[in-house]
């Protein structure tokens, strides 16, 4: 009832539209390639990021002086 | 006449036959998207894993801490679907009989299963079932439950490490544990052609030491470089306890995770709808998924009794007795009579209360939220019960009979493979300075530092309590600014 697609037209050209090349061509190494160094990159980011915060984070702390105070508990 | 008979019998026999082809293309097809559904549909229910996670890590946090602990749980699928897209399940695919070797055989995914030919290559990343094909329904959604259990390692780990650890840092070591150590141990002991399993019998159905004994050998080793939060011992090491800032929402999370883990004991099975018994497990052995619900169930059962007796009633133990029972009776969940299971289960719990106040009283290992104890110890204790209880089943493609020394087998194998990488990569973070939050930025909490705001504006800030060793429960305050002094002269 629903068998409308031109699956029979498409056949071959379906896996390629749908994946920039089909498996293993070029348009598909490129993709892989860009999302491959995006995600290494943002582990990096995340890394840098964090660490510019806490430090300032740290920095302002230790001048405000509210750390300064020891306890004898 | 006699030809003209013979002819149109010959062509009603060509009729019948091609009306069974097409009943056949259009069962297997059928069957094809049954499976498609189920898998789908246990990654749904995964998800809950997930948000019972983040629930309950956020709610054992003081508050503080509540946003920093619930954004690793998020952004643990940031981090891991990726790295698992790209390397893990490669990982899977191929390294099965080890690791893969160069030369003729390995063309033909080599390491793949012998049932599944070419999967090795399938399981790349650049491969045309990796991508949208309507010739393959099964690749896409079978990596997704792989997937979900890879987030579920970096959960368990998660929660250990609150309140003082690097989110980033927390990141790179996910990334470790959820896209290769546990998924490199998956191939060896939990497919169906992996060398544990075709030369060892090794047993561990739905995966009590491949998941959480992997996971929490890991965390221990990451542990022991991150070392405990400040103000968690006392000069003389005994240990003090941090009040949890929502119990509630630890309890509900609990569940969650509970509920998740139907899903999660479903996607270890395959549907193999047209032929008897119509479910496989990992290893390609027989079972039933009613078999597998009823030791979940029940051994939840017997966990919450052992938690709430060997914890004298603490509500944070009973609930994660039930998550110890039912680890330690998972590797064998396939096999397993349900009163046997209750009684194992119940049994899991009760080390693991014990192995928890072990390892914070006596070894001083702060872990927040007894992973360690409740999935890196109820795990191996699992796979060594299938010795005991469920020795001689056949299991893997073919069927050495599971065993004690198989089990153990599996055991030497996935303990350094865990504890090793989760030492090393935490001991190099730590030596760039990059594992641990400054102890300045840990002392205010960390969600000020991270995100620049407190997450509960509308309710007023009460003063933060410790419970000292000897019970008594007294504000942080000044103890946490000795120990915060003693730590930085240190």
């Amino acid at each position: 009832m629903f068998d409308s697609f031109p699956f029979t037209e498409w056949s071959t050209e379906i896996a390629e539209f749908w994946t920039f090349g089909g498996a293993g061509s070029t348009g598909t190494w490129i993709m892989l390639a860009v999302g491959l160094v995006f995600c290494v990159a943002s582990l990096i980011g995340f890394v840098k990021m964090e660490n510019g915060k806490l430090d300032r984070q740290a920095a302002v702390l230790r001048r405000s002086g509210g750390l300064d105070q020891g306890s004898t508990t | 006449m006699l030809a003209t008979i013979l002819a149109n019998i010959s062509l009603l026999a060509a009729a019948a036959e091609e009306d069974l082809q097409a009943i056949a293309d259009k069962l297997a097809m059928d069957s094809n998207v049954l499976l498609e559904q189920f898998y789908f549909f246990t990654v749904v229910i995964m998800w809950l894993i997930h948000a019972g996670f983040m629930a309950y890590e956020a709610g054992a946090a003081r508050r503080k801490n509540v946003m920093s602990t619930a954004m690793k749980n998020i952004l643990t699928i940031a981090v891991v679907t990726p790295t698992f897209y790209y390397a893990g399940w490669y990982v899977y695919g191929c390294f099965e009989q080890g690791f893969p070797t160069i030369g003729p055989d390995s063309l033909d995914g080599h390491a793949g299963p012998v049932q599944w030919p070419g999967f090795c290559g399938q399981t790349a990343p650049w491969a045309a079932e990796m991508g949208p094909n309507l010739q393959n329904h099964l690749n896409l959604v079978f990596f997704l439950a792989f997937l979900l259990f890879s987030w579920t390692t970096g959960s368990i780990m998660s929660g250990a490490l609150i309140e003082r650890v690097r989110l980033s840092a927390y990141l790179i070591l996910t990334v470790v544990l959820g896209s290769f150590v546990w998924i490199l141990d998956a191939a060896w002991g939990w497919s169906a052609g992996g060398w544990l399993t075709t030369r060892f019998g090794f047993h561990d159905a739905i995966a009590s030491l491949v998941v959480h004994g992997v996971a929490g050998a890991f965390t221990l080793g990451v542990l022991l470089n991150l070392g405990p939060r400040i103000g968690k011992y006392d000069i003389q090491g005994k240990a003090r306890s941090f009040r949890a800032h929502n119990t509630h929402m630890t309890l509900m999370g609990l569940m969650l995770i509970f509920t998740g883990f139907y899903g999660f004991y479903a996607a270890c099975l395959f549907i193999t709808s047209t032929t008897f018994p119509g479910w496989l497990n990992i290893y390609g052995s027989y079972t039933t998924l009613g078999a597998i619900a009823m030791v979940i169930t029940i051994g939840f059962a017997g966990g919450f009794t052992g938690g709430w007796f060997a914890s004298k009633g603490d509500p944070f133990w009973t609930l994660s007795g039930g998550l110890a029972g039912v680890i330690a009776v998972s590797a064998g969940a396939d096999v397993y009579h349900p009163a046997l299971a209750y009684l194992l289960s119940a049994s899991g719990a009760c080390l693991a209360v014990w192995v928890g106040g072990y390892i914070e009283r006596k070894l001083r290992i702060d872990d927040a939220v007894g992973a360690v104890a409740v999935h890196g110890f109820c795990g191996f204790y699992g796979v060594l019960l299938v010795g005991i209880f469920a020795g001689g089943y056949p299991t893997g493609l073919n069927n050495v009979e599971s065993s004690l020394g198989g089990q153990l087998m599996g055991m030497l194998a996935f303990l350094p493979l865990a504890f090793l990488p989760g030492y090393g990569v935490s001991w190099v973070l730590k030596k760039l300075n990059l594992l641990r939050v400054p102890p300045e930025v840990e002392l205010e909490g960390l969600d000020l530092a991270e995100f620049g705001q407190d997450f509960y504006p509308e309710f007023e800030r009460a003063p933060e309590t410790v419970v000292l060793p000897d019970g008594r429960e007294v504000e942080a305050g000044a103890v946490l600014l000795d120990d915060y002094h003693r730590t930085i002269r240190a």
